[in-house]
């Protein structure tokens, strides 16, 4: 036995592996083939890594039990989920691949792949808005909007990143705190929110556009904290995360985008990502945050230096922040009144 | 299971571009699975002998030797279902 280092040597060992596979049980030769085998799916391995795009198993794992599209809807709850599913108009989520995990036995790490989902239908009224608000922006700053879109960044770095925060481990208040601090209707978009960025282009039409502001996704603040970071704000740079903002929106599920954006965010002082941030403003991990943290955390990252209460000159701006998001999260429906209310008396320092 | 034989089936669908998707998602799950799994997994889409398993996906057939003892599963043929005979 030597080994592999040639293609010549590798097929020489499948030969060898072909001339065992009728091996008994218990016999020397079935010992050896396993050796081998091991051997040689290591080598191949480089080669033909075993992954597939989840659809497509889902589909071979359908067939080969002779289950249905009825019994995919049953297990994801929803017949349009399964539909969306199948015909790639939706990505599986995290809740998703543990039921279908679960329900049929399939690893998850199968089940957790990127795939291409078709291209959603922009509707006519948000095309319009969108349309507009692009228009704006291009003959203001009097250049094509074609050409920001050249060179873009490779998504892939970010489509691959393994440190993604696994939502599931996390309190539901935490994740609601930051879709209603920094982005409510982040469930629903596109990777782009067009009635946000028509009320930004009113404001930076007014005030000339050397620095844009406002209208940000998550998605888009994912993309300006990871492949675009380091590009100065600019009309340029907005631009460019529209533009990328789709392309991650159709390759990831929403949570993954989440918890990309979770993992790679700033919140002041050098900190990045929230199990830092738990860690230096509350000393406790992510999963044990209260209302008030997850709300007050929420608040620190669109202004970090401005928020953060470790410096005291801050510290009535660090409450008033995160009672605006306490103030959103009740309006979106994700907390009481009341529940806001004590969180908005937990004491932060 | 240890799959071997991966170069046949990607050798395959570089000359058949429509089985990729399914050829993939089959070498991941078989992969995946105890060799004592392979039965109930793949029953509606595979025709089980002695030797191993035929395997008719939506575009291909597949023959695949299955040493069970071994844990081991080899491609052994892979062919067009449209272009298969008799």
């Amino acid at each position: 036995m030597k080994p592999i280092r040639t293609p010549r040597d590798h097929q020489d060992l499948l030969d060898e592996i072909a001339g065992l596979m009728g091996a008994q049980p218990g016999s020397p030769e079935a010992d050896r083939l396993e050796v081998l085998a091991v051997l040689a799916s290591e080598y191949e391995k480089r080669s033909l890594p075993a992954e597939s795009d989840p659809v497509d198993l889902l589909n071979v794992v359908m067939r080969g039990r002779g289950l249905s599209q009825a019994e995919l809807s049953e297990v994801l709850g929803s017949r349009a989920r399964a539909s969306e599913i199948l015909s790639r108009r939706r990505n599986l989520s995290a809740e998703m691949i543990e039921r279908l995990s679960r329900a049929w036995s399939i690893p998850r790490r199968l089940l957790a792949g990127p795939f291409q989902v078709t291209r959603r239908r922009i509707g006519g009224t948000t095309l319009s808005i969108l349309a507009a608000g692009l228009v704006v922006v291009a003959s203001a700053a009097a250049t094509p909007f074609l050409v920001y879109g050249r060179n873009l960044p490779d998504v892939a770095p970010l489509v691959q990143d393994r440190a993604a925060t696994d939502l599931t481990r996390l309190p539901p208040h935490v994740v609601q705190a930051f879709i209603a601090g920094e982005d409510r209707t982040f469930l629903t978009h596109a990777g782009y929110d067009a009635g946000a960025i028509a009320r930004a282009v009113g404001r930076n039409s007014a005030n000339g556009w050397g620095h844009p502001k406002g209208a940000s996704t998550l998605t888009q603040q994912l993309l300006k904290n990871t492949l675009l970071a380091g590009e100065p704000r600019s009309l340029r740079r907005k631009i460019r995360e529209l533009l990328l903002s789709r392309e991650i929106e159709d390759r990831l599920d929403k949570d993954r985008i989440l918890g990309l954006y979770l993992s790679h965010v700033y919140f002041g002082g050098g900190t990045y990502g929230i199990a830092a941030a738990s860690k230096r403003y509350f000393h406790r991990a992510p999963a044990e945050l209260t209302v008030g943290q997850a709300a007050y955390l929420a608040a620190l990252v669109d202004a970090p230096d401005l928020r953060r209460f470790d410096r005291p000159d801050n510290r009535p701006r660090s409450v008033a922040a995160r009672g605006e998001v306490l103030a959103r999260m009740t309006r979106a429906g994700f907390v009481t009144p009341a529940t806001a209310e004590a969180a908005g008396r937990e004491r932060l320092w | 299971m240890y799959v071997v034989g991966t170069s046949l089936i990607g050798d395959f669908w570089k000359t058949h571009p429509a089985s990729e998707g399914e050829l993939r998602a089959l070498h991941a799950l078989l992969a995946s699975l105890a060799a004592e799994d392979l039965d109930e997994t793949l029953k509606h889409v595979a025709r089980f002998d002695a030797c191993g398993a035929e395997i008719r996906l939506e575009t291909v057939a597949i023959r695949i030797e299955v040493n069970r003892a071994a844990n081991v599963a080899r491609y052994a043929i892979v062919s067009a279902l449209d272009e298969e005979t008799g």
